[in-house]
């Protein structure tokens, strides 16, 4: 079935319409773009059973875009009336764009407005406001017990499901832009301890749907659970260069992290990132071919972005050179370059940047057993933790829950963990020797520009043999 | 809010908690020295928990669900909302917990000199402090964000609780950069509660010749074992581990053995006794509950848990809420001298990491000073930092200098000793 639309929406559109054209008396530019969503989280662990509306997925506002002196003004808001409309066209005119008046402004040009109309949704399976809270704790709950009852070493099992409905309005003069979208995600997490040190364990995965997601779970917890055991017994590793194989969740972050950050493209027009000088050139091994976009059908997997631009599926990495960067409006203008569908807002009340949307790199044609068979000493890279970019320098931070040792070809039984990625992207993606046939995408989690203006993306890949630095 | 109660009260709404919240900001982003996106924001929102007792089988049961509202709902949409929330927190069983003791208090506005001016006029003088040290011949500013926000907050219960504040502050990042001879660049952010326009400059200077230094640094430091020196934020992450396995979500599900006192620094303690008190950072927690500077750590003894009314009765402790800030007693060593013994000085990472669960504390090194111990110097650059603070708490040194951020009051810097270092 498809997403419903914003009863809001569609009962405030000729308020909004009005409130663009009586700031276009004023601006050579005027939008305006509506969110009205709503999320919610449920958790059942050994603290407790949780639901909740999570206030980062459940928000409704609007935010208006004028174009003044050269240079973008906005203003967030939430209320909406005839009285507001006054209210606002003159907080714009009489604060907003005097704002920091003694600083020299960026020029930009007026960007292009052609005319498109659409009102589009997603699809989903099982409405999760329809199927309703009690059955989704219910299945929570049996998860949650199946957990704990796995081992008595099992401090506590976690397990989570969230989802968010978005409706969204893009007004322009020339644009009427809406869609509604539903992403769901689950996390299952199984903690053990060893002394005072408590070892975390998890799974997730996401989908562009509702509660049919329910299906994936099961399977999961009980891994998660086997993990957790396994973590009693690792080791630290001993600091040094490897030959790694990586889970397709750990070639997501490295995708996403050590690459993805670095090619979107307001940090070109901020002289930030190093990839800038290297488009049109290898950056990686010629078995990668790397996307961002709209061709999978993931959490951030949308028809429009928050300025108004439609989606794109842009290929970053063809073969192993580096073609395309990623770019929100005010970037492609400032580039002179086409904007790519990635302007995105954590929510109406922030700003837009270049963010990533569905991040990764094609599957190869290996085999999994085959790759494991090549490494003589190695390690098998899984369940990615954390990762900063670092696009001035393409310095890899990434950290990983854990790797399994391999020797002449065969897993040892024995785990190594917490573990640290280090070095130079560049390097750790040209050292890439194989790749599986097969990908796959997560995005259960966030991704922050820095540490703040959270969206929701995913990223993922095929399994990827390659040499890494471990510390 | 009195149209929330309203229709809670309509709802035959028995136990509920509103907390209604409005955000004012003013906005100013910078790319060099030129204002790329002016923004301003004025909204709102509350978040309505919802709880249901229950009975079964003898055992008392206590439910919640929460939902989010704004203003602009109209009371249908609210009140479909606050049904949809009592029926949820119907077969939410948690374990039957008391509320905590009712507070009711006239507003209290932070007091701040940031309450002398207009969100723009307070926004202008940031601008102003920050490039006014932007005068490096080498490195400089190369993009800046600034968030001068207002937020009133006025929590509601059905107990009686009616408390509210006005909370002003100033959230910022930045970015420096050197072009020569190697192009680098250092992330910064801030934040601060008052006009501490000084505090300010002092990180631009510190971090444009942070910058500059990593310009000249190509050596990764050479794998082993190193006495590390933490400074600034990092050294404040890292005591944040006493911070979260102190909270009550953590002792109750058994991630955490703290117990009130107890040594938390191990056993046979060779360097510096951790003395640390929760300090406050808003006039109430997010459950209403009134906060007031508390002893937390004395001598390496834990003197209280902290956190909300649920996982405190769960424990049988009183609910003091949740602390965010830490207000540390300073150590015996001078920064200078602390540097004069051979170490590890690490002062930007790309990102830096303390798991509270595990014990570890990681990242990767983009600058850090080596100490030979013999007065030599070398800046290096690469590799990781990967130590635990199971490992390294018994023989802490902190440094007599003192930093002041808006949730850490305490040392400067602190040596964690032989803590394993990845390089060449």
């Amino acid at each position: 079935m498809k997403v419903k639309e914003s009863s809001y929406i569609r009962k405030n559109k000729p308020l909004f319409r009005k409130l663009v054209d009586e700031l276009l008396k004023k601006y050579e530019y005027a939008s305006v773009f509506v969110n009205d969503s709503m999320g919610k989280n449920y958790g059942v662990s050994k603290t407790g059973t949780n639901v909740a509306e999570d206030d980062l997925y459940t928000t409704r506002g609007y935010v208006v875009k004028v174009y003044d002196g050269g240079c973008y003004a906005e203003f967030s808001d939430n209320r909406i009336s005839e009285e507001e409309i006054d209210k606002v066209v003159s907080l714009v005119s009489g604060q907003l764009v005097n704002l920091g008046k003694s600083a020299e402004k960026s020029q930009y040009k007026v960007p292009a407005d052609e005319a498109v109309s659409f009102s589009k949704s997603t699809e989903c399976v099982i409405d999760p406001e329809e199927f309703g809270d009690e059955a989704i704790v219910k299945k929570l709950t049996e998860l949650h017990k199946k957990g704990m009852a796995y081992d008595e070493k099992v401090l506590n099992c976690s397990v989570r499901i969230s989802f968010q409905r978005y409706s969204k309005l893009f007004l322009s003069k020339n644009k009427d832009l809406e869609q509604n979208v539903m992403w769901s995600s689950f996390a299952a997490s199984v903690n053990t301890k060893r002394g005072s040190e408590v070892k975390t364990s998890y799974y997730s995965g996401s989908i562009l749907g509702g509660m049919e997601i329910l299906d994936m779970l099961d399977e999961k917890v009980e891994k998660a659970a086997k993990v957790g055991l396994e973590l009693l017994d690792s080791e630290p590793i001993k600091p040094g260069e490897y030959e790694c194989v990586c889970t397709p969740e750990v070639t997501g972050m490295i995708v996403h992290e050590a690459f993805g950050h670095g090619v979107e493209m307001d940090m070109f027009v901020k002289d930030r990132a190093l990839a800038q000088k290297y488009v049109g050139e290898y950056v990686a091994s010629p078995l990668v071919t790397m996307h961002d976009g709209n061709a999978v059908d993931q959490t951030a997997t949308y028809f429009f972005d928050d300025e108004g631009t439609l989606s794109h599926d842009t290929v970053v990495i063809d073969k192993g050179i580096l073609v395309n960067g990623i770019s929100d409006l005010q970037s492609a203008m400032a580039l002179g370059t086409e904007p790519t569908g990635n302007g995105r807002r954590e929510s109406y009340e922030r700003k837009a940047y270049t963010r990533m949307t569905n991040t990764y790199f094609e599957p190869g044609t290996d085999k999994v057993e085959d790759m494991i068979a090549s490494v003589k000493d190695g390690l098998l890279l899984e369940m990615p933790f954390s990762g900063m970019e670092d696009p001035k320098n393409w310095g890899i931070q990434c950290m990983v829950n854990f790797a399994r040792e391999i020797k002449d070809g065969k897993l040892t039984g024995k785990i190594f963990s917490p573990i640290v990625l280090t070095g130079y992207v560049p390097d750790l993606l040209k050292s890439i020797s194989m790749m599986s046939d097969s990908k796959e995408l997560g995005g259960a989690g966030f991704c922050g520009k820095g540490y703040k203006e959270w969206v929701k993306v995913s990223d993922g890949g095929p399994y990827i043999k390659a040499k890494i630095r471990l510390g | 809010m009195k149209r929330y109660i309203d229709i809670l009260k309509k709802c035959n709404v028995g136990a509920f908690f509103v907390r209604d919240i409005s955000d004012k900001s003013v906005e100013l982003f910078f790319i060099k020295r030129k204002l790329d996106m002016r923004r301003m924001k004025d909204d709102d929102s509350a978040e309505i928990i919802v709880y249901k007792d229950m009975e079964e089988d003898g055992k008392k049961f206590r439910g919640s669900a929460t939902v989010n509202v704004n203003s602009t709902m109209s009371d249908e949409e609210i009140e479909k909302k606050v049904k949809s929330a009592e029926y949820a927190a119907s077969f939410v069983k948690n374990p039957f917990y008391e509320f905590a003791k009712p507070v009711k208090s006239d507003k209290r506005i932070q007091e701040s000199d940031l309450n002398n001016y207009e969100l723009s006029e307070i926004a202008d003088k940031f601008v102003e402090a920050l490039y006014s040290e932007d005068h490096d011949e080498k490195a400089f500013i190369n993009s800046f964000e600034l968030f001068v926000k207002e937020r009133e907050v006025h929590m509601v219960s059905s107990e009686g609780t009616d408390v509210s504040y006005v909370k002003r502050s100033v959230w910022g990042e930045f970015v420096a950069q050197c072009k020569e001879p190697q192009d680098v660049e250092t992330y910064k952010n801030f934040e601060y509660d008052t006009l501490a326009l000084s505090d300010l400059k002092d990180l631009v200077k510190t971090t444009l010749k942070m910058t500059a230094d990593r310009a000249i640094a190509t050596k990764m430091p050479k794998a082993g074992k190193y006495d590390i020196v933490l400074a600034d934020a990092y050294m404040s992450e890292v005591f944040n581990y006493y911070g979260e396995r102190a909270h009550v979500a953590y002792v109750y599900p058994g991630y955490s053995d703290f117990k009130v006192g107890e040594n938390v620094q191990g056993d046979e303690i060779k360097g510096d006794k951790i003395n640390m008190k929760f300090g406050v950072s808003v006039p109430f927690d997010s459950e209403g509950i009134e906060m007031k500077e508390r002893e937390f750590i004395t001598d390496g003894v834990l003197k209280t848990l902290h956190g909300g009314q649920r996982f405190s009765y769960y424990l049988g402790i009183e609910p003091i809420g949740t602390y965010s800030k830490a207000i540390m007693q300073a150590g015996k060593v001078s920064m200078a001298d602390m540097l004069k013994k051979e170490c590890l000085y690490v002062v930007n990472f790309s990102d830096f990491q303390m798991d509270a669960l595990d014990g570890h504390f990681a990242g990767e090194i983009r600058l850090a000073y080596y100490y030979d111990g013999k007065g030599n110097m070398e800046c290096v650059t690469g590799g990781s930092v990967n130590g635990s603070i199971f490992d390294t708490q018994r023989e802490l040194v902190f440094s007599s200098d003192m930093q002041k951020r808006a949730n850490f009051e305490g040392p400067k810097a602190c040596v964690f000793k032989n803590v394993s270092v990845a390089g060449e």
